[in-house]
């Protein structure tokens, strides 16, 4: 074989001074070790709802006594299950046993809005004249926080405390005209943004978590119990890879915005990402949405599709609609939520597409259906920062290298593989050596800032 | 709809001096290309893609490892090339289809995921994955 010497051009530079994503300067946070370990679990929703309240006047003296995450009470709901890592693995080795499990000892304290000052307090008007209406964003806002959601609010609670704080100005204000006006300090956390936040994320998860499975039919009859219960827990497991993404790109912060990008909101949405949602996934959410069979949600799923996607591009592409991605008026965060899940969905296709139907490829896979979605999702999470082809390259050239004689037997394995398979055989665009170091870097950041967040919930799983 | 192929594999750079570094599978890509022009069956065009497509993974699997230890970025090229090629359906050669799939592969092209680092605004011979594949659908879509 004959190979010549490539051409190459230094865009190290060019990209370096590029980079920059969210929360970086709290990087420190998330050193912690990885607490994974192999236990099978068992998951039981909660059956009661928390009440959510604003803070009493003397609660809000005793507050000056708590900082950064810990300004929250929610020690008391049920933390014992044991967590379930993005990565199928299992944490048990942090739980704590559930003392006094109950809805009487389980509310939240939040900030009233009177505490806000005029700097992070510029999304209140919005959501109280949103709460005093019956929009679908306005019957979240005063909705209860169920604790027995799919992802545990103390897990969403915290997002928003830990991984940007309250002096960042990686947000945006829109105008009530849709019009950017620029940067802005962390939305002061009151009862009806956590509400929004919380309630938003819930009714989205609850609305697309068949849509993200579409290729196993929710009521297949053929399917025996254990596979229904694995079907529930890999459904599940999206989600939490979702919670997780969005953990790294906003903080679940409605108008996060890197301003140099203008990637923004709680998806972290770039021009070209949103492109890829209009011209392939959109018709195919307003379908899922709209024909959800779920009678508990499936008014909500139908309102979010009539509502929130209703025109051809319900998202603008141009990075001049930036506020598309961030207003509440645009619908958000339901509306980058649902197009964060959309996006989610492209590229877990196109992995299945490039290397699960491809038989050549998929031979060298000797795992259970289980750790073959465990593979899938883990592609799916870097495909979101490294794109499709950012994914399957690597992939590919590591079955193609490192699994020529053998086959993949654990999905652990493979997935700590492709930390360094990121860096050697990189897609074209991603070569310069700041994007290899990104995109190998964007998974296990994910997985410790997870693990962080566990650990800060009392160490059991974010997933009910 | 042809026309529009080829402009588009113009535009991206496709003469064959951006071809990969590998030579053999330069050659049979060469060779793919003339035999897809020739043929107007899409059964028979079908196979061609698909033998093309296992001549890749062949070679991809028997590349010395060392070669692929010294020009890591040669080897990853070709695999990207290899799922690119992955996106055309031989047996479905309609304008319809290969609309649909050439605008698949400009998305893919484009879609760099979150990076502010957008891949259309990278010199186009940095990605002779995007180009060939597209030339090898232009010859697929074709006659």
């Amino acid at each position: 074989m004959k190979y010549s010497k490539a051409k190459t051009m230094n865009w190290t530079v060019l990209t370096s001074c590029l980079v920059l994503i969210f929360g970086c300067g709290q990087s420190n946070l998330f050193e912690v070790s990885d607490l994974a370990s192999n236990s099978s679990t068992h998951l039981l929703p909660v059956p009661f709802k928390i009440n959510v309240r604003e803070e009493t006047p003397e609660e809000r003296q005793q507050e000056g006594q708590h900082s950064g995450a810990a300004i929250y009470v929610l020690d008391q709901i049920n933390r014992g299950n044991k967590a379930v890592r993005t990565n199928g693995q299992i944490n048990n080795t942090a739980q704590r046993s559930c003392l006094t499990c109950g809805v009487e000892n389980s509310d939240y304290r939040f900030k009233d809005a009177r505490e806000c000052n005029s700097q992070n307090n510029y999304l209140e008007n919005e959501m109280s004249n949103l709460a005093a209406g019956n929009s679908l964003l306005g019957r979240l806002i005063n909705q209860n926080v169920e604790s027995n959601s799919i992802i545990k609010p103390q897990c969403i609670r915290d997002s928003l405390e830990v991984t940007l704080g309250p002096s960042s100005k990686s947000f945006a204000q829109c105008s009530a005209s849709g019009r950017n006006l620029g940067a802005a300090f962390r939305p002061c956390i009151t009862g009806n943004y956590f509400r929004l936040i919380n309630n938003s994320f819930e009714a989205v998860s609850a609305c697309m978590k068949d849509y993200m499975m579409d290729d196993v039919g929710p009521h297949d009859p053929s399917l025996t119990a254990d596979e229904l219960a694995s079907l529930e827990r890999n459904k599940n497991l999206n989600v939490l890879s979702a919670y997780s993404m969005i953990n790294i790109e906003s903080s679940f912060h409605v108008n996060a915005q890197n301003h140099r990008s203008k990637a923004s909101g709680i998806g972290a949405f770039t021009d070209v990402a949103i492109v890829d949602v209009n011209n392939v996934e959109i018709s195919n959410i307003r379908q899922a949405l709209e024909n959800n069979k779920n009678p508990d949600i499936a008014q909500t799923c139908r309102d979010m599709s009539l509502d929130l996607l209703d025109s051809a591009t319900p998202m603008r592409s141009s990075s001049a609609n930036s506020c598309d991605r961030i207003s509440l008026k645009n619908g958000n965060p339901l509306t980058n939520m649902i197009y964060t899940y959309g996006y989610m969905k492209i590229a877990k296709d196109s992995m299945k597409r490039n290397i699960f139907s491809d038989p050549n490829l998929r031979a060298k896979f000797d795992l259970s259906a289980e750790e073959i979605e465990t593979v899938k999702r883990a592609l799916m999470i870097m495909s979101h920062n490294a794109g499709p082809k950012g994914a399957w390259t690597p992939a590919i050239s590591l079955l193609n290298s490192e699994y020529r004689k053998r086959k993949v037997t654990s999905s652990a394995d493979f997935i700590a593989r492709m930390r360094a398979a990121m860096r050697s055989f990189p897609a074209s665009s991603n070569r310069s050596a700041a994007r290899r170091s990104e995109t190998s870097g964007y998974y296990p950041k994910i997985d410790r800032t997870l693990n962080l967040l566990e650990q800060t919930a009392g160490g059991g799983s974010c997933i009910n | 709809m042809h026309k529009l192929i080829l402009i588009i594999s113009f535009l991206l750079g496709s003469s064959t001096g951006w071809a990969f570094s590998d030579s053999a599978t330069n050659t049979q890509l060469d060779r793919t290309i003339q035999a897809l022009k020739l043929e107007s069956r899409v059964d028979k065009k079908a196979r061609h893609l698909e033998a093309f497509r296992n001549f890749l993974y062949q070679r991809l699997n028997t590349i010395d490892l060392a070669l692929i230890e010294a020009n890591p970025d040669d080897f990853a090229s070709l695999n990207e090339f290899y799922g690119f090629i992955g996106q055309i359906d031989g047996k479905e050669l309609s304008a319809t289809a290969c609309r649909k799939t050439r605008d698949n592969m400009l998305r893919l092209f484009r879609d760099n995921g979150l990076s502010q680092e957008a891949a259309d605004q990278l010199p186009t011979s940095q990605f002779p994955a995007a180009t060939e594949s597209l030339r090898l659908l232009n010859a697929l879509c074709g006659n």
